[in-house]
């Protein structure tokens, strides 16, 4: 029954398609008009001929405009873990001999930890049309079948039914601009096979593919297809010089990956270009390791423990020290429950902010260390609970509580623990925006790695981080090191309550990127005077008197101060660098043009950022060198989201601040600088990349 | 102790009704354009060899049909969930455009899938039942359509709908 109704259908089809012809005598069509199914609205497409007629090789081009709405997205060549290509059945047509479809460079979507690679909003698709013969008419009668998803999957069939009179038409200037736009995203093939190399380690189930003679700038994109059973995930990329090296993991559902022999492409993307090799992959071994997870933990311990001794987190460190100092006859065993539930707080914090970046992840967004202090509400969460915990170091609240509440909280001794955890929490929260050595590396391995590196990773940084209280922890008799309590304690919390408060107003200056200034300036002084008020109240006018100078002498040699105000530092130091708008473009173009360009990716919240600049970037010989002729300096301002930014960063494997890098006509691909600058890695860096 | 936990189980129990309610008036929605009652036959030949008639199978107990595709992204997580149900209830599902026999059936030996599955390769069952979207579940009772979703379905999800049904 169906196969009859089946080959009626294409009795009448085959009618329906020459009735046309004769139409088509008369009127040309050389676009079918925008197609939608009523059923799927989101989708419209249209496929025009451009006009143009390729007499050397019969051919005339064509392009298919897709626009999806909302999240819908359709699919490249090779999806990856989901979604199908789109493609034509071009069953009824005649007078087409073949078909060149071609696919502009994809965008790479994540969903729940599934890899695909299509296109969003718009996409046009250049396609050749080759023809028998540019004398006749060319009936085009295709089915095109169209996947889309967001978290459903749609399949749709859209008819295209034209009959066009090849010597009758005429330049669609819209049908050609969409082409050519589409085009130059195509990426170019190169047929040199000596380019490249894909080689198929059988026992590790992975491919190494090799690209040399080529220059990239930055780290690029790469995409391996041509097995459609075969998914690729990429493990690592080294670019040295003019070659770049890629591990891809290969696997596939359909059994055994085999893939000698098989003609496959690699598609490399920067941010200037887009290549496209092929050849076929001959046997052998994965050469490069690529970093090992055992090594990117250890790299996560360091980082965590050199964290505590950065900037941030300082004051926290001070805030644990002084409640051992004011309780020294506590028991070991109590110490030791403190200092642990510390250590829980941290790496319960951390598995939160792994969490987070998860989920980030599932839903494709942009992701980086530290980001949360790119969020107004955070800040202002921050600056009620420093300016907290500030007071409270200073008494303040113990003198506000009645009798009452004072001995039940005495009495509650076991439910103490709680608040160590928050302090551990606390100390992980205010370590984010400090970056440190080492630390970079592992987060942004982790944040490119699967779900269970990801928190292994961050496991190991918590630890690392928690180390210093895991040793007390361990080692509780170490508490018997300490001075022996006085009156000199009450002066030390004042001073450690003092450096909160500055971490609170630091705080305050980062909302400057939200609110207006003078709401700034009210919000400062307000918690300022709140925090003298409390100290007269409770220590006296003198003794504020001798806080506030300490602190301000402190202050001027300590980088919290140095954070808290830069206009402040800017009257001391020299700031008159004329920073250029972070752009790609223009460092490839200063670089062609013989320069040599600093570039300075920062944020206010980011006091390594801030370390970075006044210690060495203001400083001379930096700051001189800068200010040559032959440089350019050039910032990316991360203090507030930035799509292009964080591309930036990622383009160059890095997921966080502050990030430095100089390129020059020896480098055009830039020389990265470490995340702590010193005079000697920025000169010579710059040294190299001008070739002086 | 005790009153705590009570007002506890009393806000879960209130919290659970209303995602109660709110899933089914979607659900409605969704199915809006959807026939209800005589409903299209679904007999065809299971990858393991079975004859599976819906019409037959359906009489006196409710049945999840699932319709799903190898490349459908977000069944990779709506199928697993399937998967286990089908230990417990009857289940039919209908891989839609996934290839010949064979591919749909590497991919389920490669997801460890043990349900049911009618390969219905040329979308004939989907046109048949007006399957627009992948992953779609109803639930099918005496021939006629109880519950119809799309898109992310949990397991306790799929449960529920079938209990009600």
């Amino acid at each position: 029954m169906k196969t009859n109704f089946k080959t009626n259908f294409k009795v009448i089809k085959t009618l329906f398609v020459t009735c046309l012809l004769f139409i088509s005598a008369s009127i040309s069509a050389q676009t079918t008009g925008w197609l939608q199914d009523p059923s799927h609205p989101p989708i419209q497409l249209r496929f025009m001929l451009t006009g143009q007629v390729d007499k050397t090789n019969n051919t005339v081009p064509a392009v298919l405009e897709v626009k999806l709405a909302d999240d819908w997205k359709t699919y490249w060549r090779s999806p990856g873990d989901g979604g199908i290509a789109p493609s034509i059945d071009w069953q009824d047509s005649s007078n087409l001999v073949n078909t060149d479809w071609q696919w502009p460079v994809p965008k790479h979507f994540t969903l729940l930890g599934l890899d695909t690679y299509g296109y969003k909003d718009t996409v046009s698709f250049p396609i050749q049309l080759q023809l028998e013969d540019l004398n006749e008419p060319l009936i085009l009668a295709g089915k095109l079948t169209l996947s889309s998803c967001t978290t459903i999957c749609v399949l749709t069939d859209y008819d295209i039914n034209m009959s066009v009179d090849i010597q009758a038409l005429q330049a669609d200037a819209e049908a050609m601009f969409l082409y050519n736009r589409s085009i130059v995203q195509v990426p170019k093939k190169v047929a040199d096979e000596n380019a490249i190399q894909l080689v198929w380690d059988q026992a590790n189930s992975q491919l190494q593919a090799t690209v040399s003679g080529y220059n990239w700038l930055g780290t690029p994109t790469l995409l391996i297809d041509g097995d459609l059973d075969t998914s690729f995930k990429l493990k690592t990329t080294e670019v040295t010089g003019d070659s770049v090296i890629a591990v891809f993991d290969a696997s596939s559902w359909l059994g055994d990956v085999e893939l000698i022999d098989k003609p496959l492409n690699l598609t490399v993307i920067d941010s200037e270009q887009a290549l496209e090799f092929s050849t076929s992959v001959i046997a052998g071994q994965v050469t490069i390791a690529g970093q090992s997870l055992v090594g990117i933990v250890l790299f996560a311990l360091l980082g965590g423990l050199i964290l505590n001794i950065m900037p941030c987190v300082l004051p926290v460190l001070g805030m644990k020290l002084s409640t051992i100092i004011d309780a020294p006859r506590v028991e070991k065993g109590k110490i030791r429950q403190q200092f642990l539930a510390s250590a829980a707080g941290i790496v319960v914090s951390f598995w939160l902010l792994a969490a987070f970046i998860f989920a980030l992840k599932v839903s494709g967004q942009a992701i980086g260390w530290g980001i949360q202090f790119q969020s107004p509400w955070f800040i202002a969460v921050m600056v009620v609970i420093t300016a907290v915990f500030s007071l409270n170091m200073l008494g303040a609240f113990e003198f506000s509580l009645s009798s009452n509440v004072q001995t039940k909280l005495a009495t509650a001794g076991d439910d103490s623990n709680r608040g160590h955890f928050l302090q551990g929490m606390f100390a992980t929260l205010l370590a984010t925006p400090c970056s440190a050595p080492f630390l970079g590396t592992a987060v942004a391995y982790a944040l490119g790695a699967d779900t269970l590196s990801l928190f292994v990773i961050f496991t190991a940084l918590a630890v690392g981080m928690a180390l210093p209280w895991l040793l007390v922890a361990t080692f509780p008799s170490l508490v018997g090191l300490l001075p022996k309590p006085g009156r000199w304690m009450g002066s030390v919390k004042t001073v450690f309550a003092g450096l909160l408060m500055l971490t609170c107003l630091w705080l305050v200056t980062l909302l400057s990127s939200f609110l207006p200034t003078l709401v700034i300036y009210v919000l400062f002084s307000v918690v300022s005077l709140v925090f003298i008020g409390f100290m007269i109240k409770l220590k006296g006018k003198r003794a504020v008197l001798i806080s506030v100078s300490i602190g301000l002498l402190l202050g001027s040699a300590g980088m919290l101060a140095a954070s808290l105000t830069t206009s402040k530092w800017s009257q001391g130091l020299p700031d008159d660098l004329v920073w250029q708008v972070l752009d790609t473009a223009a460092i490839e173009e200063q670089v062609n043009a013989g320069k040599t360009v600093f570039v300075d990716v920062t944020a206010d919240w980011c006091i390594t950022c801030k370390a970075n600049k006044i210690g060495v970037v203001l400083q001379d010989p930096v700051y001189s060198k800068l200010q040559a002729d032959n440089m350019v300096t050039m910032k990316g301002d991360w203090t507030v989201r930035s799509e292009k930014v964080t591309n930036y960063l990622q383009n160059n494997g890095r997921f966080g601040v502050p990030f430095n890098i100089v390129y020059g006509p020896k480098a055009p691909n830039g020389i990265p600088l470490p995340v702590i600058l010193t005079d000697d890695a920025v000169i010579s860096a710059i040294k190299r990349a001008s070739g002086e | 102790m005790k009153q705590r936990l009570l007002g506890w189980s009393k806000q879960l129990a209130i919290f659970l009704l209303l995602a109660l309610i709110i899933t089914a008036v979607v659900d409605v929605w969704r199915g809006k354009d959807f026939p209800k009652d005589n409903v299209p036959a679904l007999v065809g030949m299971t990858l393991a060899g079975e004859e599976v008639d819906l019409a037959e199978l359906s009489k006196d107990q409710a049945v999840v049909v699932y319709f799903w595709a190898t490349w459908c992204p977000v069944c990779s997580f709506v199928s697993p969930a399937v998967d286990t149900l089908s230990e417990y209830y009857p289940v039919v599902t209908v891989a839609l455009s996934s290839g010949e026999n064979l591919r749909v059936k590497k991919y389920m030996q490669h997801n460890e899938y043990d349900f049911d599955v009618v390969n219905d390769e040329n979308y004939d069952l989907g046109k048949d039942w007006k399957v627009k979207v992948t992953p779609t579940i109803l639930i099918v009772k005496d021939g006629e359509v109880k519950w119809l979703t799309t898109g992310f379905t949990s397991l306790p999800g799929i449960w529920w709908r079938l209990m009600m049904s």
